[in-house]
């Protein structure tokens, strides 16, 4: 393929190799990593393949994940990002460009080590491969995706946000995605087999397969907020999509062979899982003025659901999957109430941070968070034992009367909102 | 600079159309304090529109809007009939937008650099080439195509940038400050470039400070007062106000004045300093007309010219 071919398929791709494969890195690096292995095979390591595994990681990994968020980071550093900004490609295409172009180096490196694979002794599992290649394009997504959007709280932010891109990246990919994943992950030494909606699979194998799928979940992430920067309406489809994928993919091991469970038990465990992805998109979203008005503006239902945060509609599945576990009998209904203020108040308090503070505002949070969620009710639970903390805390058995105290602090939170909207709103 | 363009070969699908650019209601916010308040106006197709206000006023966020690199608060803005807001990147696709800053990639060539651009705006595979050849041909960087844009000094970098945001041919081509940075003879060839593109049939909005130089090739004035209207006038055409000019004069200027109430494409006329300043279209011929019914008056004329600071006289009285 000509490089014009390859410029009209993929500008953002040809950049990038542009500028990542010179003739002089070319040469590099496969001469440094066969130094490496020459230096390890001198060492008599007896599974040299094994450490090829090693390099792997570091090089799509933890190097990996840097280059993919500098791929983002230099080009606004450089202003070259509004010219992106201007470009009539589809953003999924930038999205690959950016991810696999930016980290083009990386990848050949990668390609070097399998090559070497072929020729060093030892042996090494296909499905740890497999999942360290997958893992690698996974941290590479997560950094950039970390970057893309931080870069929604402060545009002007140059700089800084490369190391909390890559370590995030890193997490993303050790040795898998998600807790549960990486749970089954570490489970797969002891031979252990999962079962998913009562059928069994393999852990490693199972890990593997969603790796995949959430590697998947995060390019379409990255191509959405690339879409948003090339000047598209927000949507919240995306992310309600993702959040009914996960509701199903975490039910899926409350089944066992014969076993299906109750239904208040799968609607609180859906509820749970969509409050998490509620509270997870609510700190990764800034909040706007001018997004906050231009939706009180909009003109029709379809323009209001576009321009809405993604994590209202994953807040209302929480409530609505809250209310029919309470209907089904699962839970007590004092209990779901003082859980509802609770999530009412934390999403108020935010929007209140966001308002108010214009810089660390995420330490803020991280005090609030201690201080409603471990200092008070702990204090109170040791003065007056699980009746006093009910009256601050959600709390099994306790009174009506206690959710004035819950009830409360949702009405307080929600106050300072508009307290702090009326002073941000302008004109 | 050459810009070997012609409006049969660029533009010839291109309706002559009144509104080729509209803007309706446009309101744009930073945080709480308003930088366009109600703006609307509409551009002709092939017009050079010279966008002028005070700092402040909100030029580069209007032009920022009409990029689509913004999103305002409430309004609407088509260019060529694509609703900016809605179809985002097809208007990409119809305009170049030169930025007051470079964003070029240094590590690239100036060819590559160009190649890119037209790549990101959907080119065919077979026109890039040609139109990076034409886009630095454009600015007078072929000399220069191999070369790294790193190593380009600032008005070379500057006129990469302006090549970039053209090389696609975009039917609107939006400028912020592009003279900046550019030596005089620089600036003296961007001129004629701007004058070429618009010449070609190409839209262009044009935001500087330097009046004089706008006025060069400017067919409309868009004024901008901090943020709150835009005023749109016509600068050259059938319906622009008449330019001025100055004929100098030995002797008494009341003679002259005499002489010139006579003709019917004068107007306006007035005794300045000892010289006489009239409105007049000001032809070759209708200037050798003129002249030859003074000379024949009796008139001792030493010289006529246009008094200039056409835009400026606009833009002032617009202020007051």
């Amino acid at each position: 393929m000509s490089n014009t071919a390859l410029l009209r398929l993929n500008p953002e791709f040809q950049r990038c190799l542009w500028l990542e494969l010179t003739p002089t890195r070319l040469v590099l690096m496969p001469a440094l990593l066969a130094v490496a292995l020459a230096g390890l095979h001198l060492s008599n390591v007896a599974n040299l393949a094994e450490w090829v595994l090693y390099i792997l990681f570091f090089l799509l990994v933890l190097w990996g994940g840097r280059l993919a968020a500098d791929c983002f980071v230099e080009e606004v550093a450089q202003g070259t990002w509004d010219v992106q900004r201007l470009s009539a490609s589809n953003p999924w295409a930038m999205a690959l460009g950016k991810v696999v172009g930016g980290t083009s180096y990386v990848w050949y490196g990668a390609l070097c080590c399998l090559l070497a694979l072929i020729v060093v002794p030892g042996t090494i599992d296909f499905v740890d491969l497999a999942s360290t290649l997958v893992g690698g394009l996974a941290a590479q997504a997560t950094a950039l995706l970390v970057v893309l959007v931080l870069h929604r709280f402060d545009a002007s932010r140059r700089r800084g946000s490369t190391t909390l891109a890559q370590m995030l990246g890193i997490v993303a990919a050790v040795p898998s995605l998600g807790p549960l994943a990486a749970l089954s992950s570490l489970a797969k030494n002891w031979g252990g087999i999962t079962q998913w909606y009562g059928a069994e699979f393999a852990l490693p194998n199972f890990t593997l397969g969603h790796e995949i799928v959430m590697l998947a979940w995060l390019l379409l992430a990255v191509a959405w907020l690339i879409r948003l920067q090339l000047g598209h309406a927000p949507s919240p489809w995306p992310y309600l999509a993702f959040t009914v994928y996960e509701i199903a993919f975490v039910l899926g091991f409350l089944f066992t062979q014969k076993l299906i469970p109750p239904l208040p038990v799968m609607t609180g465990v859906a509820a749970l899982v969509a409050a998490v992805l509620t509270y997870g998109a609510v700190l990764a979203s800034p909040l706007h003025v001018s997004d906050v008005k231009r939706l009180l503006r909009a003109q029709d239902w379809g323009r209001r659901w576009d321009l809405l945060p993604s994590w209202l509609p994953a807040a209302a599945l929480a409530v609505l999957l809250g209310v029919i576990t309470v209907l089904a009998g699962g839970r007590e209904w004092t209990l779901a109430a003082a859980v509802l203020a609770l999530f009412l108040r934390d999403i108020a308090l935010v929007a209140a941070v966001r308002l108010l503070a214009r810089r660390r505002n995420a330490l803020l949070l991280c005090v609030l968070a201690v201080l409603l969620y471990g200092l008070l009710p702990t204090v109170l639970d040791g003065i007056g034992g699980s009746n006093l903390k009910a009256w601050i805390f959600p709390t099994m058995g306790a009174s009506a009367l206690t959710l004035i105290g819950p009830w409360a602090q949702a009405v307080a939170a929600l106050a300072l909102v508009v307290m702090a909207w009326g002073r941000r709103k302008g004109v | 600079m050459l810009a070997k363009v012609a409006r049969s070969e660029l533009y010839k699908d291109i309706l002559m159309s009144a509104d080729f650019v509209s803007v309706r209601g446009l309101i744009f916010e930073y945080g709480s304090s308003r930088a366009l308040d109600e703006v609307g106006f509409d551009l002709p197709a092939g017009s050079v529109t010279a966008l002028v206000g005070p700092n402040g006023a909100g030029k580069t966020t209007l032009l920022r809007c009409l990029a689509g690199l913004e999103r305002p608060l409430a309004g609407s803005i088509r260019i060529d009939g694509v609703d900016v807001l809605e179809q985002p990147r097809l208007a990409h696709a119809k305009l170049g937008f030169q930025q007051d800053f470079f964003g070029v990639y240094d590590q690239l060539s100036v060819r590559r650099n160009l190649l890119h651009a037209a790549a990101i705006q959907g080119m065919n595979e077979g026109d890039m080439e040609s139109a990076a050849v034409w886009a630095a041909e454009a600015v007078s960087l072929s000399d220069r195509l191999e070369q790294k844009a790193g190593t380009l000094s600032r008005g070379l970098r500057q006129r990469l940038a302006i090549a970039r945001s053209m090389v696609h041919r975009p039917r609107l081509l939006l400028m912020d400050e592009p003279a900046s940075g550019l030596d005089p003879e620089a600036r003296r060839e961007l001129s004629g470039l701007i004058r070429t593109l618009g010449a070609a049939g190409m839209t262009l909005v044009v935001s500087s400070h330097i009046l004089a130089e706008l006025e060069d090739y400017s067919t409309h004035m868009l004024a901008l007062r901090d943020g709150h209207s835009a005023q749109v006038a016509v600068l050259s055409g059938t319906t622009a106000a008449k330019p001025r000019w100055r004929l100098g004069l030995v002797g008494d200027a009341r003679e002259a004045l005499a002489g010139l109430h006579g003709m019917a494409e004068v107007s306006e006329c007035e005794i300045i300093d000892g010289d006489v300043e009239f409105a007049f279209v000001g032809e070759p011929l209708a200037r050798h007309h003129l002249l030859r019914h003074l000379v024949d008056q009796g008139v001792l004329v030493t010289s006529l010219a246009p008094t200039g600071g056409h835009l400026e006289k606009l833009y002032m009285g617009d202020r007051a």
